[in-house]
């Protein structure tokens, strides 16, 4: 049963009642760090021995808030968003030697594959080999991750991933890169640009797949630092109506060349354009000895008879 | 030429305003940035200002000679501008800029005469010049021969043909659930027909042998 190879970390704020992507960690019997702020650290402590997590925790350096490059004027007058928890993790990684890191968003409830055209829930800890396998046989992946599974829908113009596009919420990155994290909302979408613009390819699994909370549908995180703070929040309503603005607003400041802001379904959005980015070709790393022969690394179904059911 | 600007001249710092409503915001880095470029070259762009010195077009050299200590700085005023024409200028001088395209080649031919110290004077940052050099290979991606090696990838619907029907209302309903014969509930959003039972996913999962 092969596990990762390379470290994953939540950064997480305020959602220590919950530990959603620490909960499906777990039941994968995983190992993960938590990049928490020094103020709940206490907190999230107790909630690893009340769920028996295999989370362990580290306390954010506040110096990577100060360093922090939050693309606007606000400075720390408001929230920074996860980008400098995510930037201690990265340099945490570097620090313990490896070449390659993992870091995910908080509220992840579950992890999927596809198999003959139906997205089924997997534990198996041999996906992240999958996903690192893939990866490093290419000498210019800058970041890879799996798809959110509502957003790969099975049809026979699937592919089982797709080149040069937004790597979202649950992110396998290079360690080398130059780049890091910045910007106070968005920072998916523009440090994928960063990637793409400079010349590295990314991947995103349809394979294997995220399930994430919607967000805004539960409390800490991005839904009380941004949302519901800056938006307003209508009765009978669980989604703010205005407090995705500011962060499309960003995303043009920052990567106006390709991107939009467009008003859809009464929020504001953002949409960028990675047609611009999709020659960009996978290079082979002639140096990667990883076997091309295991293809499913000894994964099964809990109940081959259920399996057997899907045609 | 109407409304020539052929002279500059140099004004106390301290008397030049921002434009109300400026557009652009000037981050601290690319602040840091004019800087260096003043310290190395001197003020070569002098700031355009109108007969009451308000900043026209130069308001992050403004901002970068006060950072400096600067107590004057050479100025060009634009005489007879109306309100309209100034503030179509303070939105074109940023706006008509960006509209250049480099030539990657010759930019590259340039930056290969330079050492670190002046790459770090040109304004541009670690990821661009990374972009710059950057080996591409060009080209479209074939996902399947990627793909060999890797799990099995099918993702073609076991179903002839899918379709979505849209019912007026409850009676449509249960008047289409008879006529073919099939039972259905509130919650009912996909059948087979012929009939088969919906596949009850809810507890399956995958996970590694002998876990």
């Amino acid at each position: 049963m092969k596990a990762n190879k390379f470290p994953l970390y939540i950064p997480t704020k305020g959602r220590f009642e919950y530990m959603i992507t620490s909960k499906a960690l777990t039941e994968m019997g995983l190992h993960h760090y938590l990049v928490v702020e020094e103020q709940e650290a206490e907190k999230y402590q107790k909630a690893i021995q009340e769920y028996q997590l295999t989370s362990e925790i580290l306390v954010l350096d506040n110096q990577f808030k100060k360093d922090y490059e939050l693309c606007d004027e606000y400075g720390l007058t408001k929230s920074t968003g996860p980008g400098p928890a995510r930037n201690f993790a990265w340099d945490h990684s570097i620090k313990k030697g490896y070449e390659w890191h993992w870091v995910m968003d908080d509220n992840i409830k579950m992890f999927r594959m596809m198999y003959k055209a139906t997205r089924i829930k997997t534990i198996a800890r041999s996906i992240w080999t999958q996903m690192e396998n893939f990866v490093l046989r290419y000498k210019n992946i800058g970041m890879a991750g799996p798809n959110y599974s509502m957003f790969a829908v099975p049809h026979k113009g699937l592919s089982p991933f797709v080149l040069n596009t937004r790597i979202y919420s649950c992110n396998l990155i290079r360690n080398s890169l130059s780049y890091r994290w910045r910007g106070r909302y968005n920072e998916d979408t523009i440090l994928s640009l960063d990637l793409l613009k400079a010349g590295w390819c990314t991947v995103q699994f349809n394979m294997w797949m995220q399930d994430k909370l919607n967000t805004q549908t539960i409390k800490g995180g991005n839904t009380a630092e941004f949302y519901h703070k800056e938006g307003e929040v209508l009765d009978g309503h669980r989604y703010a109506v205005t407090g995705t603005s500011a962060k499309s607003d960003m995303l043009f400041k920052v990567h106006p060349d390709v991107s939009k802001v467009k008003i859809k379904y009464g929020r504001v959005h953002h949409q960028v354009d990675y047609h611009l980015f999709k020659k960009q070709k996978l290079i082979l790393d002639e140096n990667n000895k990883i076997s091309k022969t295991n293809k499913n690394y000894g994964i099964v179904a809990n109940d081959p008879n259920l399996l057997s059911e899907i045609k | 030429m109407k409304n020539a600007i052929t002279e500059s001249e140099v004004k106390d710092i301290e008397k030049l305003k921002p434009f109300k409503n400026n557009p652009k915001f000037h981050p601290p880095e690319q602040i840091k940035k004019i800087r260096e470029s003043i310290r190395s070259w001197g003020f070569t762009i002098p700031i355009l200002i109108d007969e009451e010195s308000n900043v026209i077009a130069g308001h992050g050299r403004l901002e970068a000679a006060k950072e400096e200590g600067m107590l004057q700085v050479p100025v060009l005023i634009a005489r007879g501008w109306t309100e309209e024409q100034k503030k179509a200028y303070v939105i074109a001088d940023n706006k008509i800029a960006e509209k250049a395209i480099w030539d990657y080649d010759a930019l590259k031919e340039l930056l290969d005469d330079l050492d670190e110290f002046h790459i770090d004077l040109t304004g541009f940052e670690k990821l661009e010049l990374d972009s710059i050099f950057f080996e591409r290979q060009l080209g479209i991606t074939d996902t399947g021969v990627e793909w060999q090696g890797m799990p099995e990838w099918d993702v073609e619907s076991p179903a002839f043909r899918k379709m979505t029907i849209n019912f007026e209302d409850e009676k449509s309903v249960s008047d289409f659930f008879e006529l073919i014969g099939q039972d259905f509930t509130d919650k009912t959003k996909h059948i087979n027909f012929p009939y088969k039972p919906n596949r009850n996913l809810k507890n399956i999962f995958f996970k590694d042998e002998g876990q």
